[in-house]
């Protein structure tokens, strides 16, 4: 397992700068997941540290040497393709042995290994079939075995599940961090689903358009989202704008489009300033009927759909704006469309962001 | 990375040795595509005051000979045009049959539409010749007791002379139904589903949503077809009578030692083929195609009852376009065939209205004149020419390819790889005679070697062509980042995965080339020297007024490129 | 608005080897919104496909609004469809995109801009209308794809995987449009995806298809918390299963003894004594306490084996001493560490009996 640093890294295509000015350090033997939108850079990102593209600018070190020179037959680094990539001219076998024949290993050896690793993937019986016999979910498998087989000390994964169905992804997810763990390689994915990022890595950079928006470990991310954009891509996210009240030892108040009042825990920001409160559709706390209180907001049920375990309740507020709830299934049967409801937002749960140059809109789109 | 100490100092033996690779390239390229392409232009500058003597000032014809240039180039640019539009004409609706529809005997038909570009034409020619204007063709079959028509009539209206027109047109229709037959193809048939889902009628569909966006590729094949029929040599010498074609006068006066005229003329068809690619290479690298029509039809305010017809004729007249192309190609590929293997049993021991042996099919091929024995030798160095020319440009096309495809700069080669591609072949060969023969580096001279180098010359780009299309269909290049990704050098790349995956390509390639090679004309002639091929010895037999033989010739070549097509077709499935 | 029936539909491929459709029967109401889910592979885009009338069916009979349309060509049945790869006309702008349906019927240039305006503001697009389907976003050439599709003004909507082409995130937002244009228009939608989720959230009912059959049809609630196959239970969300033998049925429960010895008690009817049945209860209804509490039926002791974080909650996996491996959905308020004992408990009344399936359990649950 090694160490993997780039400094300063930036990518043009023509006038699009893909990757703009990036900085990671990314640590031995971690899982290490590079989430963003599509076009966010991910790809370009994974093939500059490959070495399958060259960076115009910055330097690419592995264990403290710059590769920026060295060509990825080079580098010694196992790389699972977006549509896998499998040789289609090639057998299951010799797809899977392709990297141990080419580097020049030992017949013996490479019979070893070969049989050693489709076992592991289960697909030692499918050895002499061709890639286009197989499912999606095997190949993915023999994607992956291939890139494991001469036991890299780096391996790249570029969406290794978006090729598969919903529930097979959800399934593959789990089986995928053992595979991936069991060798001690340190391992660089890179997805744009979320519950993929949080589920599998140790650690999580968040990239959008190119630039470097944060990276922590999913906890962190989840629980201390730095940017509207990060809460609105980590988590499942309410807005709101207001602006702020007052400001005391204990938090401070914000008022929200309308008039109705929010308690926070926040004293970052000054009184008349604008702001963006934020909370997460499981954090909101909601009753039937109206409940007097001095941050009580009242609304009525708008929308309730199934989410298996979940439901998910849209509630229309008074003052037009709408909030979405996500609560256990058990609890949320008690709710029926048109209940009046009282909606409150505990202070330890919200979260206050400056409001944005941009403009909300614009940080809140996803593409 | 490998780096060893070569007379003190340092050279990376990985950038060493694709620097020589590339130079290599770069140099056969050089020496043995584009320096006789374009060899010409360069004579015509150096050797003006002689050009501009000869052809403009001559002190016997004053400008005659300009005037005569002038009004071949009219004449074979009208020919070139009306044949394209009538390849349009036919090209749409069988290039849509053989895109989306499948049926019985599909493949038959995809082998006739194959079949004029691998046909000697000269053969072709002779076969079309006797269809239309002897007695043993159409004439015969009604009971007419002659020909249908004359060797000279000529289209009212239009003002050409049929056999031409019709020679051009089935030796050129293959180019646009090809093209735009793989631009369908390249096209989601999903589109035309979705535009159906929202009411739209067959017909509506394809003018509305495949037409505009498979233009490029109308254009593109329209381009070549016009370029091949320019230098349509072979067949056309054969069916031209008193007519003169661009490319039958270069032949004609360098056959003279006219080489000013031929020379200027030559000139001038390679500026304008080089012209020509320009539009074609715009076209094909701008994806967004013509969106203006329907908005066309809704200014001129026929849209309506445009709309209401496309929904009639879906309906009742969708068979049309099917029943267009199958007439077509029965009367103008099958038939001729038809007609040719029909005489040369009829000619077999006798002429069968004379009755003389003489004009018997056997005598010719053993009697005194003995064409049996020209026909087994021509045979010898057709096939010599064929193999050698092939297995050369094979080797330069691959390392093309590949230059291509890794090295950025190389990209204007691909363009420029068209040129000899549209450049009619008598040009071309006589461009190769002027530099390699005696009047330029004296190094060859007329005969088979020279015949060699100038396939060479037109092969190469096919190679390429056919090479890079399979290249960037089958989506090679994310098979190379995988192999390399698992340790592979840029040559284990080359050699365990791009070219076993474009094999079929470069097969395809390699067998148009070589049956272009056997029936090429033009060129031949030019620098054939006294080495006959099997397509020139047929004009000389025509010549020769050698009817027999040369029935038999063209049977025997007919044979031959049915055979090759059926192994062309076997090794691109 | 009208109702669509499928009677005995079937449909082979590859020279019979393929079965894409299995006779089916299928009623969708008018005015619903249903959804075909299953894996890939199943058949479930060629049973759009049929009603759309791109593919034929070897056998059986569609019929829409009573009527019946096996022999209507695809232009004139009166469907409004959107497809997975979006199919935006790449020569075309997003006005005469969407403008493209009108435009064949004849209609005018003033009244379609018209029409296009009216749609646009429906679906709240903030897109210049000159603008060319690749300068846009992939959500958002799906939702001009959607208006384009409304512009048909017809009643049949069929959504062919009209999400599984987008990012994860643009899907959770645009999977609500799609269920509020629906039902603001009225129009009945047939909608077919892999994604169980996106199924469950935005349905009136859902139809299991697995190779070529329908294994079960439902509201989304009905199904996963009361499915009849295994399959149903095993494709909606996620469900632990294990398999045991009855020793004890009477009144409204059933005693099963599975692995290890260990008897667990569940509200099921109507079962044999010495039955071989599968067990089968959701994550998030197994209660992990590192105490043993009286109150608790069904306690088994086991220890955490891996854990994985989704944000507010987490998946346990834990492993039971009689080494049954569960998954639990637990609040991510109790953070227990890999190696924890624990002790797992399984209400009887989530626990849910099914009869032990013909072909076998492992072959039951593959999802391809």
């Amino acid at each position: 397992m090694i160490n993997i640093k780039l400094i300063g890294v930036t990518k043009r295509f023509g006038t699009i700068t893909a990757v703009d000015n990036i900085n990671l350090d990314i640590e031995r033997g971690e899982l290490f997941t590079i989430l963003g939108p599509t076009g966010a850079g991910k790809t370009t990102t994974l093939k500059l540290i490959a070495g399958l593209l060259k960076p115009d600018e910055g330097e690419i070190y592995f264990d403290g040497q710059l590769v920026n020179d060295v060509p990825p037959e080079e580098r010694d680094i196992g790389f699972v393709f977006q549509g896998y990539a499998l040789f289609p001219h090639m057998t299951v076998w010799e797809n899977v042995t392709y990297g141990l024949l080419v580097r020049g290993m030992d017949p013996e050896k490479v019979e070893r290994i070969g049989r050693e690793i489709l076992s592991k993937v289960h697909l030692l019986e499918r050895a002499d079939s061709y890639p286009h016999e197989l499912s999606g979910g095997m190949q993915q498998r023999v994607a992956l075995a291939r890139a494991l087989a001469s036991g890299s000390k780096l391996l790249l994964l570029d969406e290794p599940l978006s090729a598969l169905d919903a529930r097979l992804r959800e399934e593959l997810r789990f089986e995928l961090r053992n595979i991936v763990k069991e060798t001690g390689a340190t391992a660089i994915q890179v997805t744009h689903d979320k519950y993929e990022a949080l589920q599998l890595s140790d650690r999580i950079a968040i990239l959008r358009k190119g630039k470097v928006v944060q990276v922590d470990t999913p906890v962190n991310l989840f629980t201390k989202p730095n940017s509207i954009f990060v809460a609105n891509f980590i988590c499942d996210m309410n807005f709101f704008e207001g602006i702020v009240k007052k400001v005391d030892e204990e938090g401070s108040i914000i008022q929200l489009r309308g008039g109705p009042l929010v308690k926070t825990l926040d004293r970052t920001h000054r009184v008349g300033e604008r702001v963006v409160v934020a909370i997460r559709f499981e954090d909101v706390e909601i009753k039937t009927g109206e409940v007097e209180h001095p941050y009580s907001i009242y609304g009525k049920v708008e929308r309730i759909s199934f989410l298996g375990p979940f439901v998910r309740i849209e509630v229309l507020l008074d003052n037009g704006e709408e909030v979405s709830v996500k609560l256990p299934a058990t609890i949320g049967y008690r709710f029926e469309l048109g209940d009046r409801i009282t909606v409150n937002f505990e202070p330890t749960k919200t979260i206050v962001y400056s409001y944005p140059r941009a403009g909300l809109a614009e940080e809140l789109i996803v593409e | 990375m490998q780096v060893i100490n070569l007379f003190g100092k340092k050279i990376n033996v990985r950038s060493f040795l694709s620097k020589l690779f590339l130079t290599a390239t770069l140099i056969s390229l050089g020496v043995f595509v584009f320096l006789p392409t374009f060899y010409l232009i360069s004579f015509t500058f150096l050797g003006w005051d002689e050009v501009y003597r000869e052809v403009f000032a001559n002190p016997l014809i004053g400008d005659e000979h300009w005037q005569q240039i002038k009004g071949i180039l009219i004449f074979s640019f009208r020919i070139a045009l009306v044949a394209v539009l009538i390849d349009i004409l036919i090209g749409i609706p069988l290039g849509y049959i053989l895109a989306r529809k499948n049926f019985r005997g599909k493949d038959v038909v995809e082998d006739l539409v194959t079949l004029p570009l691998v046909i000697p034409t000269s053969a072709f020619g002779f076969a079309t010749l006797i269809t239309w204007t002897t007695i043993a063709g159409i004439g015969g079959f009604l009971g007419l007791g002659r020909g249908l028509i004359e060797l000279n009539y000529v289209v009212p209206i239009i003002k050409i002379p049929f056999l031409i027109l019709i020679v051009h047109v089935t030796l050129t229709f293959p180019y646009v139904v090809r093209i735009f037959r793989s631009k369908l193809e390249e096209l989601n048939p999903e589109f035309e589903i979705a535009s159906r889902t929202l009411g739209a009628s067959v017909f509506t569909t394809f003018r509305s949503i495949v037409f505009p966006q498979a233009l490029p590729g109308l254009f593109s094949g329209a381009v070549l077809a016009f370029a091949r029929s320019l230098g349509e040599t072979g067949a056309t010498m054969i069916v031209a009578g008193v007519n003169t074609t661009a490319s039958i006068a270069i032949v004609k006066w360098v056959l003279e030692f006219k080489i000013a005229p031929a020379s200027f003329l030559g000139f001038l068809l390679i500026l304008i083929a080089s012209l020509m690619i320009l539009p074609i290479e715009y076209f094909v690298s701008r994806e967004k195609s013509i969106s203006s029509l329907p908005n066309l039809t809704e200014t001129l305010k026929i849209e309506k009852y445009l709309l209401k017809f496309e929904k009639n004729a879906s309906r009742k007249l969708y068979w049309v376009k099917e029943f267009v192309s199958f007439i077509f190609i029965g009367i103008c590929v099958i038939l001729p065939i038809l007609v040719v293997l029909n005489s040369v049993i009829l000619y077999w021991n006798a002429d069968p209205y004379t009755g003389k042996i003489e004009g018997g099919v056997i005598y010719q091929l053993f009697g005194p004149a003995n064409y049996f024995k020209s026909l087994t030798r021509a045979t010898a160095v057709s096939l010599i020419v064929a193999t050698v020319s092939t297995y050369i440009s094979v080797c330069i096309g691959i390392a093309t390819t590949i230059a291509i495809e890794k090295y950025r700069f190389c990209r204007a080669i691909r363009s420029l790889l068209k040129v000899p591609l549209v450049v009619p072949t008598s040009a071309l060969g006589l461009s190769v005679v002027l530099l390699w023969g005696p009047k330029g580096l004296g190094l060859i001279n007329p005969g088979i070697w020279l015949i060699i180098l100038t396939h060479i010359v037109f092969s190469v780009p096919v190679v390429v062509e056919s090479a890079l299309a399979s290249y960037e269909g089958s989506g090679v290049e994310v098979y190379e980042e995988a192999a390399r990704s698992l340790g592979a050098t840029p040559y284990d790349v080359a050699e365990t995965v791009t070219l076993p995956i474009i094999k079929r390509g470069i097969f395809t390639g390699a067998i148009l080339s070589f049956t272009h090679s056997l029936g090429e004309t033009g060129a031949t002639l030019i620098v054939m020297g006294r080495d006959v091929t099997v397509s020139t010895l047929v004009i000389n037999m025509v010549e020769g007024l050698a009817i027999p033989a040369a029935l038999f010739a063209s049977t025997y070549l007919i044979a031959l490129s049915l055979i090759l097509l059926f192994a062309f077709r076997k090794i691109s499935k | 608005m009208p109702d669509v029936k499928l009677v005995n539909i079937s449909k082979r491929y590859g020279k019979g080897r393929i079965i894409a459709a299995d006779k089916v029967n299928l009623e969708i109401k008018d005015g619903e919104y249903f959804t075909i889910l299953g894996p890939s592979g199943c058949g479930k885009s060629t049973l759009l496909k049929i009603i759309a009338g791109i593919v034929k069916p070897d056998e059986g009979e569609v019929y829409v609004g009573g009527k019946l349309i096996n022999d209507v060509p695809i232009e004139e049945r009166r469907i409004a469809m959107v497809f997975q790869n979006i199919l935006l006309f790449p020569h075309m702008n997003v006005e005469e995109n969407i403008g493209y349906a009108p435009r064949v019927k004849g209609i005018e240039r003033e009244r379609r801009a018209k029409i296009v305006e009216e749609i646009v503001s429906m679906l709240k697009l903030t897109l210049r209308s000159t603008a060319f389907p690749d300068e846009l976003s992939r959500g958002a050439q799906q939702k001009v794809s959607l208006a384009r599709a409304i512009a048909s003004e017809t009643n049949l909507f069929l959504l062919d995987e009209p999400l599984s082409a987008l990012d994860s995130r643009v899907r959770l937002e645009l999977r609500y449009e799609l269920r509020r244009l629906v039902k603001e228009l009225g129009v009945t939608a047939i909608h077919v995806t892999h994604d169980q989720e996106e199924a469950m959230s935005i349905s009136d009912r859902i139809a299991i298809m697995k190779h070529g059959k329908i294994i079960e049809v439902g509201s989304p609630v009905e199904l996963y918390l009361g499915p009849q196959e295994v399959f149903t239970a095993h494709f909606l969300g996620k469900m632990n299963f294990t398999e045991g033998v009855v020793i004890e049925s009477s009144g409204g429960e059933c005693l099963v003894e599975v692995s290890g010895g260990v008897k667990i008690k569940t509200k099921a009817k109507g079962r044999f004594t010495r039955e071989h049945v599968v067990l089968a209860i959701r994550p998030e209804f197994i209660k992990l306490s590192q105490t043993i509490n009286e109150n608790n039926k069904n306690v088994i002791e086991g220890r955490i084996i891996e854990k994985f974080y989704t944000g507010s909650y987490i998946y346990y996996k834990v492993k039971l001493e009689n080494g049954i491996e569960v998954f639990t959905l637990t609040e991510a308020e109790k953070i227990y560490k890999d190696g924890d004992k624990i002790y797992a408990s399984f209400p009887p009344e989530y626990v849910i009996l099914f009869k032990y399936p013909e072909e076998g359990l492992e072959k039951e649950l593959s999802l391809e």
